[in-house]
């Protein structure tokens, strides 16, 4: 074994044919007895359910006979479903905090107070009847949060039937049971933007979860988070309609179309604005313009009401971006993707826009054939904010050590890597003001990791979202407390483009 | 870091010494150079074979490994030039089961991939060393974290796809790094080969399905042994040549010679066992009508990817075959675990079957970029229970074995190929920095086009 001793893994032992009828036994003496939470606890213990996390579980054991998509041998799969509302106190001692904001704390501790952060640091000052959850050796950082995913929407990725689709609002195709939003859960990302694809120039408008998987879609949703819109440049949009033979089939073409609808947006614009200066002056004649989803969507572009976030690669389509948004007068949030920053980090930085790239990347299209593992960190070196994503629902499954590379490549601190998974995301979101820290006052989207997340060898242990347990590895099963349901399977790969060829 | 500098000079010197100009650099050297005698002292040993060395002296004469132990136990010989590798993690190169390296360089251009035939589904003749590009960016940017050796296997699209290569990650051109050509036969079992028919877009033409696949592979690999069967029945005739024997046709002697078919031909050395298939096939129910085959023809089977299969573990362990995992990212199913892949290399390795496990999409898109990412799809395997020495073997020293390099490479032991790696930690975890590659006892240039874009833009 080599000097890094990761935890030893303890798989999961599923429970032999005897268990399941002490199984179905302790179902039964749960519905019957109201004193049976002692009883179930003490059934979940007997079959490796870790109940560390002392809550007053009300703990009702599922099982179900779920068969694989072939057919083949059953798998039993055991969802213990939490009924009650987790503790309005708890903490987490002994762990190496990263906190992403202020440093890492060894020994540190964490108060939770109904779902929010309620003290940070080397002793907090909880209540006597807070739930203790000791996490000794264990590391605690805040949920990873990825800024590019396309999971949990089927294959509703793309409206790639014009290069200007603003009106396209995501949430119309979020599938909430998807199994990517699971995978991602079991690797501790707690929040999600969920973006439209690549296909348009002007794409639609993204959607932000929490992923409290098992819960709602209304639930799901994180409430007041701003809006984004996703734009697009280079090969995708090039590819699809100059394939068709439309417009547009070059650069040049991407930006003029780009062009063309902020004019008409102002266009439209002014229409509004007319009417509305009549109706002021309580004209009689005012006749109200016709309300164009497309175009109001554009018009919240230039209202500054809508987070641009950009799909970029080339360090001239960079430059090309910032200039045609000084001209009409928007922000660009981040780039995403951003494999050249690395050569025009310098310039980008005063705009205030960050990135959102993948670590390493490259040679699967022209456009990124001049990406380096170093961008992110030379970028970071020059100003920019760096996030990594995933724009995949494999890589969403393990962000953590995806930024453990950004030790590797470039000698970013581990602090600065953690960052780039949890704070800086969250800029880029607009919800860095609620998540994306260990911070007083912030949401308690938490995970505990068996060793130092940015190993290889991390393994998500518990997943909170809002104070609540979503995601415990002991647990049997799925290691769901709130899901007990069937997962959808969308299927591809949940990339820019539905059918898995760019991103 | 002292040695790190150290080795850095050592890197310089490497470099000057070979080429002129760093371009050249690139395609780093084997051939004509001669790594002279070399002592690495003070570095850790990961021996692979027999364990690790805490403070281990491993000594290089002409591209080989002349010896290997503690320090104070190996004698440096005099004239030796000294490596000081303390604080750093010595190990063998790793060596990935499962690429398309040489095979691809922009995934998107068409023009400059070489992955697969696809107008049959039977194309055992297909020669992977005849499109390996040994000149590809690919290269140097994998080499760069470790990987100093691997099995280049064509494309998945056909039931049989060519032959694979075992290739170094160094030499002037092709023919110095490929070590092995036709080393094995690459096979795919499942719904990606029934293209032809298959669901959506088939052509309406046979095999749309798994039983036509199955018919056609059988039949083809009943083609090679009656083609085999004539050609000996002819050369017998032959022998007979001056007899005055008439055949039926009236010709006298051996009569007209068998003409050669190539494509039947190519499969002759796996039906006679000679050198492994590599089934690629990911549900559990394919593994097994795929085996039923393979015995039956007595194929040396290597498993691949087995994705799906955690239903017939036991039994992929009852025939003895070895298997290649990868990807290990590979998603479940709806329904499974959220682990039920990752935890895959363990729960075989655990049931006592050899295993290596490939870097395959271990990088995004397109496999063969993904490459440098080997060791951590390896350490990955770790974090979900296979012991570490284990996960090691699965990059190393199993691969060899398992494509005919096992006394070659693999692992730190005398006589072998001095390929070997100094990284300053442990060479599974995301954090480690690869400090110095040998291949054949050569201090390889730590650069790639990456490196030269990195250097060009970071000043």
């Amino acid at each position: 074994m080599y000097g890094l001793k990761p935890v030893p893994f303890k798989p999961i032992h599923y429970p032999s044919d005897s268990f399941v009828a002490f199984g179905v036994y302790a179902v039964l003496a749960s519905s019957a007895n109201p004193d049976s939470v002692d009883f179930a606890r003490r059934s979940a213990f007997f079959c490796n359910i870790h109940l560390d996390v002392r809550w007053r579980l009300f703990l009702k054991l599922r099982l179900s006979l779920l068969r694989g998509a072939t057919g083949f041998a059953p798998i039993l799969a055991i969802s213990a479903i939490a009924q009650q509302a987790p503790p309005s106190d708890f903490v987490v001692k002994n762990a190496t905090v990263m906190t992403a904001s202020h440093g890492t704390i060894q020994h540190g501790a964490v108060w939770v107070h109904n779902g929010k952060i309620a003290g940070v640091g080397e002793s907090v000052d909880a209540p006597a009847s807070a739930v203790v959850v000791d996490a000794t050796g264990k590391w605690l950082t805040p949920g990873i949060i990825d800024p590019h995913s396309h999971s949990a929407l089927d294959s509703d990725v793309n409206e790639a039937t014009s290069p200007v689709t603003p009106s396209m609002m995501m949430i119309d195709a979020f599938d909430n049971r998807d199994k990517a939003l699971y995978q991602a859960l079991a690797g501790g990302v707690t929040t999600e933007l969920l973006l439209h694809g690549s296909a348009n120039m002007i794409g639609g408008q993204a959607v932000v979860i929490k992923n409290k998987f098992g819960l709602s879609r209304d639930a799901m949703i994180f409430p007041n988070a701003p809006r984004s819109i996703k734009f697009a440049s280079g090969e995708n949009p090039k590819r699809v309609y100059g394939s068709r033979n439309q417009l547009p089939s070059t650069r040049m073409g991407n930006f003029e179309v780009m062009r063309q609808s902020f004019e008409n947006a102002k266009a439209y614009m002014a229409s509004w604005d007319a009417y509305n200066a009549k109706v002021a002056k309580k004209d009689a004649t005012a006749v109200a313009p016709k309300v164009d989803l497309k175009l109001e969507a554009l018009a919240d572009v230039l209202r500054g009401k809508l987070y641009v976030q950009i799909h970029c690669y080339r360090a001239d389509e960079f430059l090309t971006e910032e200039a045609i948004a000084h001209e009409y007068g928007y922000k660009i949030r981040a780039f995403h993707h951003a494999l050249e920053m690395y050569k025009v980090a310098g310039q980008i930085a005063p705009e205030n826009t960050a990135i959102a790239t993948f670590t390493d990347w490259w040679g699967y299209k022209d456009e990124a054939w001049d990406a380096i593992p170093w961008n992110a960190v030379m970028s970071m070196r020059k100003g920019v904010r760096v996030a990594l994503k995933s724009d995949s629902n494999d890589h969403i499954r393990r962000l953590n050590s995806e930024a453990g590379k950004m030790v590797h490549y470039g000698g970013a601190t581990e602090d600065e890597a953690i960052k780039m998974v949890t704070l800086n995301p969250a800029w880029i979101i607009g919800v860095d003001d609620r998540v994306g820290s260990i911070d007083v006052g912030k949401d308690a989207d938490l995970v505990i990791w068996n060793v130092d997340p940015l190993s290889t060898y991390a393994r998500a242990e518990k997943v909170y979202i809002d104070g609540d347990l979503f995601f415990d590895s002991a647990m049997l099963g799925l290691g769901t407390p709130h899901f007990n349901g069937a997962m959808h399977d969308g299927g591809g790969f949940g990339s820019d483009d539905s059918d898995g060829e760019g991103n | 870091m002292k040695a790190s500098v150290k080795v850095a000079s050592l890197i310089f010197l490497a470099s000057s010494f070979l080429t002129g100009s760093w371009t050249v650099n690139v395609l780093a050297q084997t051939t004509g150079a001669k790594s002279g005698t070399l002592a690495i002292t003070g570095g850790k040993l990961l021996t692979v074979s027999h364990g690790t060395i805490e403070n281990g002296v491993l000594v290089i004469v002409d591209g080989k490994i002349s010896a290997v132990g503690e320090a104070g136990k190996v004698a440096v010989p005099a004239g030796a030039t000294i490596v000081d590798a303390h604080g750093l993690t010595v190990y063998p190169g790793l060596i990935d089961p499962d690429t398309t390296l040489g095979l691809t360089e922009v995934g998107s251009d068409e023009n400059s991939n070489d992955l697969a035939e696809p107008s049959d589904e039977i194309m055992p003749h297909m020669h992977v060393a005849d499109a390996f590009h040994a000149e590809t960016e690919l290269i140097p940017v994998a080499r760069l974290n470790g990987v100093t050796n691997a099995v280049i296997a064509p494309g998945t699209a056909d039931s049989v796809a060519g032959q694979d290569i075992f290739i170094q990650l160094a030499g002037k051109n092709r023919e110095a790094m490929i070590l092995g050509r036709d080393v094995a036969l690459a096979m795919n079992y499942g719904a990606e080969q029934r293209r032809r028919g298959g669901r959506g877009g088939g052509r309406g033409e046979f095999p749309s399905t798994r039983m036509g696949l199955i018919t056609q592979l059988r039949q083809s690999l009943m083609d090679a042994q009656h083609y085999e069967a004539e050609k000996e029945a002819a050369a017998k005739k032959a022998d007979k040549a001056d007899s005055k024997d008439t055949d039926k046709a009236g010709e006298k002697g051996g009569g007209k010679p068998t003409e050669r078919d190539l494509k039947l031909e190519a499969l002759l050395p796996y039906l006679h066992g000679q050198r492994p298939v590599v089934v690629g096939v990911y549900e559990g129910y394919d593994v097994e009508s795929i085996m039923k085959v393979a015995q039956e023809f007595h194929l040396k089977v290597i498993l691949n990817h087995v994705t799906h299969t955690q239903e017939v573990l036991d039994e992929i362990a009852a025939w003895k075959v070895p298997v290649i995992v990868g990807s290990i990212y590979d998603f479940p199913r709806a329904d499974e675990r959220f682990d039920a892949v990752f935890t895959l290399p363990a729960e075989l390795a655990k049931r006592g079957v050899k295993i290596a496990i490939s870097s395959a999409d271990a990088g995004g898109p397109g496999g063969a970029h993904g490459v440098r990412n080997l060791p951590y799809a390896a350490g990955f395997a770790v974090a979900y229970g296979l012991p570490y020495d284990e996960a090691l073997k699965a990059v190393t020293l199993n691969v060899a074995e398992m494509f005919g390099f096992g006394d070659k490479l693999g692992s730190l032991d005398v006589g072998k190929t001095a390929n070997v790696v100094l990284a300053n930690g442990d060479p599974l975890d995301v954090r480690t920095d690869v400090k110095q590659v040998y291949i054949e006892g050569i201090a390889q240039p730590m650069v790639s086009r990456q490196t030269r874009l990195r250097d060009e833009y970071g000043k």
